[in-house]
């Protein structure tokens, strides 16, 4: 085998052409890699908006049954009660953790402001083990010990925080009114994206109060969510089977009546979100692709010539003894450099336009609601192109090196 | 140990063009010795050429035995065939065959190349090579930058460099001046006195007459041979 010294040295004898492929393989380079990384974004962005819905987690809602069973009519209404939950706790022991929440239709008020936005939930302490909150630090979520004191607090969402408090004041400590009771704010929730929502509104305009209070408050005993956590995913399909069984026989219904209860499964929720956003990706790496696919046409072009240019001197070497396999390593290896100097400039020129990108401050309030997504170079957008270079790079280079390892010596040695 | 380095025996090779079947070259018996010095003189078409590639390896007869140091290489894969030409035949062109941007040293040091030898070794060795043939000041230099004989000189010592047991020169003198080509034929004359197999294929009566045996050729067919002003038109012995 030549020495790659002497190699690259042969190459850079015809340097505009060389320097003009290396140009393509890196333009190339740069559209696939900046596209893969644009896909990469997005689905990292909603990835992370999936698992604030909790990950892997199963939400319960009642609804309401459709078909008459065992002399009950059709149209009973499906609450979840303190005694299901209490239930299904005993049945779900080293399974699954379960806990309940509800929705409580009030206005929140704080001096002459009021929220009339989105309810307040009534949580129980697990909930936060369970669906992911993230809480500004400074502050707290609702924990045992407030549901056991029936303490009056509250964590506010970003949406109340922003109705009730101004930009400038800190809203933990402060008091705001639920059906003229104070309550005590002790957290904020974090502005989130959440792509799956488990309840009527997303966390972000939701506000939480412990459900021991609730429960004193309003005198409602009732759930209008469970939300289950399984130890193992797998068994997630059990649980719902489980559920679906004990809330039919506690209510003397028909257990397959599709109006008992909803399901929200959030890893199912989460594959096919995650499918679709690798469906953008892959759309997204096949236009990036094509750029690279011409670039390598244009490596299998330039191979072509320069194996038709050099016929006389391959009739040379092999004179000299080099094997067909010498001279195929030989445009090979061209090939193979050219495309990896390329490879590596598109790479580079990538990280350098995602670098600024990620420099620049974006305020646009649709992508703030998407979690303002941006291109990320992964380590598997980055094999990946390693991957697609190489083939390219092994495609374009094979058929010319082959078509000059088959050459006959005694006829390139006479070729003009 | 045997003395005879080729025999050939019933070779032939043909080519078609379209309907057309071309005898190219036919001979019946051919034998050379270790350390012969013989000059193959025919005109142009007379099948000279196709016997230089077959004696080099460059090309297989059509069918025939051809042994080379006791080998049957008429036998062998393209893969093999490029073995033995880089270990048994060195190889001297017309018009030189030097890679046009490599220096002296490195062309001298291309067929060590393909023999695995270590760089260092091929350094050395080329270095030698071209000191032997009078261009010890010259490594580095492009062909280029050489005259005609200096290009000769350089592409016989890439012959030399792997110590081959059959040098096949073809027309080496064609493209140079008369006192170039003398002192080609000279250092050819050296490499005989050191025991080297020499066969020079040439249209050139002049050149194949400083050789000790001429083995002419006409219409793929060999029809004389002589040696040393021994002349032998005994052709059902060639033919």
């Amino acid at each position: 085998m030549i020495p790659i010294s002497q190699l690259v040295r042969d190459m850079f004898a015809n340097r505009t052409r060389l320097l003009l492929t290396i140009l393509a393989v890196a333009w190339g380079t740069f559209s696939i890699t900046s596209m893969l990384a644009v896909g990469e974004g997005l689905r990292l962005t909603f990835g992370n908006a999936i698992a604030n819905s909790g990950e892997g987690s199963l939400v319960v809602t009642g609804k309401q049954t459709t078909k008459a069973h065992h002399g009950q009519s059709n149209g009973i209404k499906i609450l979840l009660t303190q005694h299901d939950l209490d239930t299904l706790k005993k049945s779900f022991a080293g399974r699954a953790l379960i806990t309940g929440s509800i929705a409580w239709d009030v206005h929140i008020h704080r001096n002459a402001k009021e929220s009339r936005g989105p309810p307040v939930t009534a949580v129980e302490p697990d909930y936060v083990r369970m669906h992911a909150i993230h809480v500004m630090p400074g502050g707290r979520f609702i924990d045992a010990e407030d549901n056991k004191q029936h303490r009056q607090v509250i964590v506010l969402g970003d949406h109340t925080v922003k109705k009730l408090f101004n930009a400038n004041e800190n809203p933990i400590g402060q008091y705001v009114y639920l059906k003229n009771k104070p309550f005590l704010v002790i957290g904020i929730q974090n502005k989130t994206v959440q792509l799956i929502e488990t309840s009527q509104y997303p966390d972000e305009m939701t506000n939480w109060i412990p459900y021991s209070i609730y429960q004193e408050l309003s005198n409602n005993y009732n759930y209008s969510n469970f939300i289950i956590a399984p130890q193992d995913l797998t068994i997630i399909p059990r649980l719902q089977n489980e559920v679906r069984r004990y809330i039919a026989s506690s209510r003397q219904v028909d257990p397959n009546d599709p109006g008992l209860v909803d399901f929200i499964n959030i890893q199912e929720e989460k594959q096919k979100i995650n499918l679709f956003f690798y469906g953008i990706e892959i759309v997204l790496g096949i236009i990036g692709s094509l750029t690279l696919l011409v670039a390598g046409v244009g490596i299998a072009n330039v191979m072509y010539i320069s194996v038709r240019r050099a016929t006389r001197e391959i009739g040379i070497r092999m004179a000299l003894g080099a094997t067909a396999h010498d001279i195929l390593a030989y445009y090979a290896c061209e090939a193979g450099i050219t495309t990896a100097i390329g490879g590596v400039i598109g790479l580079f020129l990538t990280k350098i336009v995602v670098f600024i990108i990620n420099c620049i401050p974006i305020n646009s309030d649709i992508l703030e609601e998407f979690g303002s997504p941006r291109p990320v170079m992964s380590l598997s957008v980055i094999l990946l192109v390693i991957f697609t270079l190489g083939a390219t790079g092994l495609l374009a280079g094979i058929f010319p090196a082959r078509k000059a390892a088959l050459i006959n010596p005694a006829e390139a040695l006479r070729y003009e | 140990m045997n003395d005879q380095l080729i025999e050939l025996h019933e070779i032939r090779k043909e080519y078609t063009l379209g309907n057309l079947q071309l005898n190219a070259l036919h001979i019946n018996q051919l034998t050379i010795k270790t350390g012969e010095y013989v000059a193959v003189l025919g005109p142009s078409g007379s099948g000279k050429s196709t016997l230089m590639n077959i004696l080099g390896c460059l090309d297989t007869p059509t069918s025939g035995k051809y042994t080379l140091h006791d080998k049957e290489v008429s036998l062998l894969k393209p893969n093999e065939l490029a073995k033995v030409r880089n270990q048994e035949i060195g190889f001297i062109f017309q018009s030189f065959n030097l890679l046009e941007y490599a220096s002296a040293l490195e062309n001298v040091a291309l067929p060590l190349i393909y023999r695995k030898v270590p760089a260092p070794e091929r350094k050395q060795r080329a270095a030698q090579l071209l000191e032997q043939v009078g261009l010890g000041d010259r490594l580095q230099h492009r062909p280029n930058e050489l005259s005609g004989g200096q290009r000769q000189r350089v592409a016989i010592a890439r012959a030399l460099v792997t110590s081959p047991s059959l040098i096949l020169a073809d027309e080496p003198t064609g493209n140079l001046d008369s006192r170039s080509g003398e002192q080609i034929i000279q250092l050819f004359e050296q490499c005989v006195h050191e025991g080297k197999t020499i066969i020079i294929v040439t249209h050139d009566e002049t050149l194949a007459k400083r050789a000790k045996r001429i083995i002419r050729i006409f219409d793929g067919q060999v029809i004389s041979d002589e040696t040393s002003g021994l002349k032998d038109n005994s052709s059902a012995h060639y033919i």
